[in-house]
């Protein structure tokens, strides 16, 4: 769930980064866009403005002419036609400009060349009539007052060239005008667009927030299932091996009273049948010294019961109650060992297990088995008697039961599993047969072949401190090419024992 | 204080009956001719002892030993150690266990309330017979304090 619940977190941050990386793109290209539109605006403005100005000049040159020739005319002086002379200069310049900058204004398609050269043309007339006059004026061919009509006519012509000069600036205007509005709009386009982008910014990265809260609150309800499940799976361990535990002391109690309970008729079977035989004693040696006709079938009776049946009865008895004596101390013992408190301290278990085939190396020796530990085996806190108990039955059992036509190899290596710590002792002995598997774990119980002597306790005995030790034994065998004991026991008994305290 | 000692009575408190003859048949083997009193239980022996109201005034004047088995039907044998070692007048009375019971924290135990002899039955009869024998000849040299 969680590494889905990953994959998805990802897929998501990837999308809201490319849609972050798309949006940035846009308003930087807009801006670009309209900038750029906007430069061209403002240039397109500033062409129509000049056109402007210089249809002023023009039109300001043409009566700076006027006012020197009216000057001449007036004072007869040759001082105003120094202005004069300037002005037709200037205008012949500024006429030179304003014909370029006129085509130039929107390409040349706002203000039509015609109009342009009109103007220019009723310029020319208007400077023409001037000069004729001041030519006229000064060879003093008319005076004055003949100049009049000339004058009304140039005053015509003036008026003539104001109204084409503001038909022509009017366009200029409204050029200019429809650039500004244009480029109000272009702003107002950007401001739109970034306003737009940081709003699509923010949606994004509340987006890629509110993602990353989200994974963030799974990760946590994961960690937090995790830390249950945890909890369930220990509370669970601990529940089994208590239970366990719990099941092995009872088997020691009850082992223990068993055996204490057939102990006491045990002592009146013996003690009676010892008296039995010192009474048997004394009637045998009087059957025997009683006289008695040889042919009298009671007394030939008597013979065979004093003789034979009342001896072999009596060592039926005797043999088994040695072998019920036994028994029963073998339970004791195994119950006593079951009720030893276990001591827990650091043991070094390749030192351990290395000193319990020590041991018993004379009997590898003479099986002629050979034992050795494989790689390192793992450190324990546990106790050591019992861990040198159950290394030591298993060792023996595997020199026991080798198989005779092949040397026989017995191996011992361990390792850790979380907080177990994980024996084996493998030998290539004869295997057990599955069905088994449980059997031989049981007292008294044994399988295969009995050609070897035992009591069936070795196995029990180490299965039941396996348990005591926080662990259990099993067996792993195909029957035919050897067998595997594993045990496994808690790596820190401290530990263990402290959580079933509790 | 040249007063003949009265003679012991030795008060056998043990359930199973095989058991009480043999250990029965042995002292008597060992010589010892003091009355042997059986009880198959506990309630009947304590009543005996401490007499039917439990003050142990019936004890005045009657000396005895007890023989004692740890594993009763109706009390364990350790109770009836500690009730007449809490007893101001049975608590000189000399008490053996004589159990089947071998634990070393069970024996122990009887010591700390003040038996005097701890002894396990042995499962070989010959040890066993010994030991009730000897016993029987520790019983035969040993005194017993008269109460009054």
């Amino acid at each position: 769930m969680l590494r889905s619940g990953g994959r998805r977190f990802v897929g998501y941050n990837l999308l809201l980064l490319a849609g972050g990386a798309i949006v940035l793109l846009m308003i930087v290209s807009a801006a670009f866009i309209f900038s750029s539109r906007s430069q061209l605006h403002a240039t397109e403005s500033l062409k129509a403005a000049r056109v402007d100005r210089l249809v002023l000049e023009f039109i300001s040159d043409l009566v700076d002419a006027e006012t020197a020739q009216r000057g001449f005319i007036i004072t007869g002086k040759e001082a105003y036609l120094q202005p004069y002379e300037d002005a037709l200069g200037q205008l012949a310049k500024d006429t030179a400009d304003l014909r370029l900058r006129a085509a130039e204004v929107d390409e040349g398609k706002a203000i039509a060349p015609q109009s342009v050269e009109e103007l220019i043309r009723l310029g020319q007339d208007r400077l023409d009539l001037i000069s004729q006059n001041l030519a006229a004026f000064r060879s003093g061919q008319v005076d004055k007052l003949q100049l009049v009509p000339a004058l009304d006519r140039g005053k015509l012509i003036m008026d003539q060239i104001r109204q084409k000069g503001a038909a022509i600036r009017e366009i200029a205007a409204s050029v200019r005008i429809a650039r500004a509005a244009a480029m109000r709009d272009a702003a107002f386009m950007l401001t739109t667009m970034i306003s737009l982008g940081v709003a699509m910014i923010v949606v994004l990265t509340a987006g890629a927030t509110m993602v990353m809260i989200r994974h963030i609150r799974q990760i946590d309800e994961a960690r937090r299932d995790l830390i249950d499940i945890n909890q369930e799976l220990e509370s669970r361990v601990r529940e089994r091996t208590e239970a366990v535990m719990r099941t092995n002391d009872e088997l020691q109690r009850y082992a223990y009273i068993v055996s204490h309970d057939l102990r006491a008729p045990l002592v009146n079977i013996i003690g009676f049948t010892a008296e039995l035989e010192s009474a048997t004693e004394r009637l045998t040696s009087y059957v025997r010294k009683v006289d008695g006709d040889p042919a009298d079938p009671d007394r030939k009776d008597a013979l065979v019961a004093v003789d034979e049946e009342i001896p072999e009865a009596l060592g039926f008895i005797r043999s088994s109650m040695k072998r019920m004596d036994s028994l029963i101390n073998e339970i004791l013992k195994l119950s006593r060992a079951g009720r030893r408190v276990l001591e827990p301290v650091p043991l070094d278990m390749q030192n351990l297990v290395s000193e319990c085939v020590d041991s018993i190396r004379q009997r590898f020796a003479e099986a002629g088995a050979e034992v050795g530990i494989e790689g390192r085996l793992p450190d324990v806190i546990s106790d050591r008697s019992a861990l040198q108990q159950i290394f030591t039955n298993l060792l023996d059992n595997a020199t026991k039961y080798l198989k005779d036509e092949r040397p026989g190899k017995i191996t011992v290596r361990g390792r850790l599993e979380r907080a177990s710590a994980v024996f084996e002792v493998e030998d290539n002995g004869r295997g057990i047969a599955e069905a088994d598997f449980e059997r031989i774990f049981e007292l008294f119980r044994r399988a295969g072949t009995q050609d070897r002597p035992g009591d069936g306790i070795g196995l029990a005995h180490t299965r039941m401190l396996a348990r005591r030790l926080g662990g259990d034994v099993s067996v792993k065998s195909d029957g035919e090419t050897g067998t595997t004991f594993i045990v496994t026991i808690a790596r820190d008994l401290v530990l263990r024992m402290g959580r079933n305290e509790t | 204080m040249s007063k003949e000692p009265k003679p012991v009575a030795i008060i056998m408190i043990e359930d199973d009956e095989g058991h009480a003859r043999l250990i029965e048949k042995n002292i008597r083997r060992a010589g010892v001719t003091n009355e042997i009193l059986s009880f198959r239980n506990g309630t009947s022996a304590v009543s005996y002892l401490l007499g039917a109201d439990g003050s142990g005034l019936a004890a005045i004047g009657r000396p005895s030993l007890v023989l004692l088995d740890l594993n009763l039907p109706d009390m364990t044998g350790i109770d009836i150690l500690a009730r007449l070692k809490a007893n101001e007048h049975t608590r000189r009375t000399p008490v053996i266990v004589l159990t089947t019971t071998d634990d070393a924290r069970e024996i122990q135990r009887c010591y700390d309330l003040g038996a005097n002899v701890y002894i396990t039955k042995p499962l070989n009869y010959e040890s066993f017979a010994n030991a009730i024998r000897q016993l029987g000849l520790f019983l035969s040299v040993m005194q017993i304090p008269e109460l009054d």
